[in-house]
């Protein structure tokens, strides 16, 4: 998984927490590098997961909640790292329609070894569908990155998971008008 | 920093500082260690890309040292092939052109030229064109650019249109345009220096599409065709003047023609007048002659009496010429024709030949016939039909030559079949013999041997008579040297038609003869060929019917009015009227006698050749050379 879901979860624990919480995190995750992360790097995801596992450890807050707040912030640090990937788009369902072809063409140009997740969504009706598929099990993760870009654009919309999907490596969210 | 900060500084314990510094540390120590994975990372990223920027270099070297060597195998196989290439591009108003191309074109370094706005104002291409065709030349290359112009436009129109629809030659007028302007153009390049000869070009253009730059582009190939040219000129010329020869030949032949008609005309007249001649002198020379016979030659003293023997002698030959020329007479004007008889084959033969056995004695020769085989299995037969006279003239002119042109020596005379239906007689002597270059012109009119004429005697007329009576009866005559070169042999062979002699014709089988409605069966011939009408007589004859012979299909339909006939044997070509009209004109007679049953006689064989009988109303056939059994059987099958 790439570096920077790594430098930006600990960063996102820092900022939200403490660095002291992060420091601890960090330490009790036993992590092969210690926690050393740099965004153009490529790391093991059991490493993210250990680090989320301690979080909770350390919060006592169910990991869900924790992985859909880290989405939520990822998204808006997506947007000051990669503004150009934002540029041309005027409101979430738009950005959304098009985040897999750009996910997949800006990761495969910089890391054409890299496994992306699937992320399809797809107009039904008035509602926008949005599936998430992946070897990793941060559906949780797309949830809360989902959540904020809807609130980068500014739109006014809400996010449902489709609860008859099954767990954190695939899952359907709705999106639809308040 | 704010007094928080610093009153929360300074509550913090030593304890408490020394675990914030170490955290610190640890984050300062992570920052570190990860900046040198990122540095490392990126050396290696570095190094990739280098590697990567290397390797498209070398690719980029390949492909143009490719690119060079296809690009000049490409202008060699042009200049090979002798022809270069123009690549106009419509939009940019500009031509590429490959260097074999400049070279046809006059323009040598000019790799890239404008298009020409109008048809006179200077232009690389145009300067070189020949004034006459300069207008030609623009206006070909303005409806390409128009044709290309428009083929993008159209493109573009589809695009727009959507659902990835390609330019089909339906829905693109442009095709159309192109296919109406016509993709060949040749003009002239005028020669600039003195050295430089003046070349014809023939163009080719095709409008395509080039899909990588999205732009419609003509290929024009430009090909010196001069030498083409010269060759198709040179041809012409050369057809030009076997025309004219063969003109001068058919002149010359109808000259020669009309040159040989007026000679041939001349020596008709010639002969006419002979023989006119000869006609009035042969009644006085009858007189002279009689009166010689009924001289008293008693009493005359013996040179007296020679020189009676003289006149008597010489008055003999000159009657002797003076039928021959009458005969040549009738030969030529066509007048002489042929009676047919039947002939005892033995008897007579032994009669003829028998008469000269006293002359050929009185010159100290032998004269013998024999019954010869000539390779053919076959017996002769007994009894045919024939011309006696004329064949005793044949036999009386050989055997007549053989005794007067052999001093020592002897005459054999054979005679055999050569085929079922023809025979062959020879006439061999120990006489003096004939030069092979002299043996065809014998046969011809007045063709004796001069040398020999003095001392023979004769009119020269004999073996040419012979040759036309030959020819008339359908046979061949020749002459070659005789047995182990001595003397000559003359030979004839002569188609002949067997009958039953008078015995064998009352032993006859009743059952042959054809009947019809009990009596004897009336038969109309039509036939210009005598011999051919001779030989159906005889056969019919031979079946017991009455026959009636014409010589045309005009003599046919008036015998037929006058007369009832049970059956028409008809000729399909006469002269005067053909068989088939013939056939047409009795059928549409008045009465019973349009259906008097009409056999088609015929040399052809061929279902198409008989059509027009068979069309006209004919209802049986009959093929030349007529086998009895055939007309015996057509006969009997139309006449049921």
């Amino acid at each position: 998984m790439k570096g920077v879901i790594f430098s930006e979860l600990i960063y996102w624990v820092e900022e939200t927490y403490s660095p002291s919480i992060a420091d601890q995190m960090i330490r009790q995750a036993d992590l092969p590098g210690d926690g050393c992360y740099t965004s153009v790097g490529s790391y093991p995801h059991e490493q993210a997961l250990a680090m989320i596992g301690q979080l909770v450890e350390i919060t006592g807050e169910p990991v869900n909640d924790l992985a859909d707040a880290y989405g939520y912030w990822l998204s808006a640090r997506f947007a000051q790292l990669y503004p150009e990937v934002f540029m041309g788009h005027t409101n979430a369902i738009n950005f959304l329609r098009a985040i897999d072809g750009i996910h997949k063409k800006e990761v495969a140009r910089l890391y054409p070894d890299a496994l992306t997740p699937s992320v399809i969504a797809e107009v039904d009706g008035e509602d926008l569908l949005v599936s998430y598929a992946s070897h990793r099990p941060f559906a949780e993760v797309a949830h809360g990155l989902i959540r904020g870009y809807i609130d980068y654009f500014g739109d006014d919309l809400v996010i449902i998971r489709d609860e008859g999907t099954p767990g954190p490596h695939a899952a359907r969210f709705i999106v639809q008008r308040k | 920093m704010d007094g928080t900060g610093w009153d929360a500084a300074a509550a913090m314990t030593a304890e408490e500082m020394e675990a914030e510094l170490a955290l610190v540390r640890r984050r300062l120590a992570r920052s570190e260690s990860a900046r040198k994975q990122a540095e490392a990372l990126l050396e290696f990223k570095s190094r990739v890309l280098a590697q990567a920027n290397e390797e498209l270099k070398e690719n980029r070297e390949r492909l143009r040292i490719e690119l060079g060597q296809r690009t000049r195998q490409l202008l060699e196989a042009q200049r090979v092939a002798g022809f270069g290439t123009m690549i106009w591009d419509a939009e940019a108003f500009k031509a590429e052109l490959s260097p074999h191309c400049q070279d046809l074109l006059g323009l040598h370094g000019l790799a890239e030229i404008e298009g020409a706005k109008t048809a006179d104002s200077p232009h690389p291409i145009l300067d070189r064109v020949s004034p006459e065709e300069r207008e030609k030349v623009f206006e070909w290359s303005r409806r390409l650019t128009t044709g290309a112009l428009q083929l993008k436009h159209n493109r573009v129109a589809l695009m727009q249109a959507g659902a990835g629809r390609t330019c089909k030659a339906d829905d693109c007028r442009t095709c159309e345009h192109l296919a109406d302007c016509d993709r060949m153009l040749e003009f002239r390049i005028v020669g600039r220096n003195a050295g430089e000869a003046n070349r014809m070009i023939r163009a080719l253009a095709e409008t395509s599409v080039d899909e990588d730059i999205g732009r419609v582009l003509v290929f024009i190939t430009v090909q010196d065709i001069t030498r083409e040219i010269e060759a198709a000129n040179e041809a012409e010329a050369l057809h030009q003047r076997d025309q004219r020869r063969m003109r001068e030949l058919e002149q010359l032949a109808v000259e020669l023609r009309a040159a040989r008609e007026a000679a041939e005309r001349a020596n008709a007249a010639k002969t006419r007048f002979l023989a006119m001649m000869s006609h009035d002198i042969r009644t006085p020379m009858n007189g002279v002659i009689g009166m010689l016979e009924l001289f008293d030659a008693a009493g005359l003293s013996e040179s007296q009496h020679e020189m009676l023997g003289l006149m008597r002698a010489s008055g003999d030959q000159l009657r002797m010429l003076l039928d021959d020329i009458i005969d040549l007479e009738q030969a030529e004007s066509g007048k002489l024709t042929l009676a047919a008889f039947p002939l005892e084959v033995g008897t007579f033969l032994s009669t003829s030949i028998g008469f000269w056995t006293r002359a050929a004695r009185g010159k100290g020769l032998t004269l013998e016939l024999e019954r010869a085989a000539f390779g053919w299995r076959g017996s002769l037969v007994e009894w045919i039909v024939a011309d006696r006279y004329r064949l005793r003239q044949i036999i009386d002119n050989l055997v007549s030559n053989a005794v007067k042109f052999t001093k020592r020596g002897g005459i054999r005379v054979r005679v055999g079949p050569i085929a079922e239906d023809r025979f062959r007689f020879e006439v061999i002597d120990t006489g003096i013999g004939i030069p092979p270059e002299r043996r065809a012109e014998i046969f011809e009119d007045f063709g004796q041997l001069h040398t020999v004429d003095v001392q023979a005697g004769g009119s020269g007329l004999g073996l040419a008579i012979c040759r036309r009576i030959v020819d008339l009866m359908g046979g061949t005559i020749g002459v070659e040297a005789g047995p182990e070169g001595v003397g000559s042999c003359f030979w004839v062979e002569l188609p002949f038609v067997e009958v039953d002699g008078p015995t064998a014709a009352k032993q006859r089988d009743e059952r042959r003869l054809l009947r019809f409605d009990g009596g004897r069966l009336r038969v109309l011939v039509a036939e210009d060929v005598e011999t051919n009408r001779i030989v159906a007589r005889g056969m019919l004859s031979k079946l017991g019917c009455d026959v009636e012979l014409v010589t045309n299909g005009e003599e046919a339909v008036e015998a037929l009015r006058r007369d009832a006939f049970d059956v028409v044997l008809m000729d399909m070509s006469m002269p005067v009227l053909d068989g088939p009209e013939a056939t047409r004109r009795i059928k549409a007679l008045p009465g019973a006698v349009s259906r008097t049953p009409i056999i088609a006689l015929t040399a052809y064989s061929g279902r198409a050749e008989l059509a027009p009988m068979m069309t006209a109303g004919a209802i049986g056939v009959v093929k030349k050379p007529i086998v009895l059994d055939e007309l015996y059987r057509a006969i009997k099958s139309v006449c049921r």
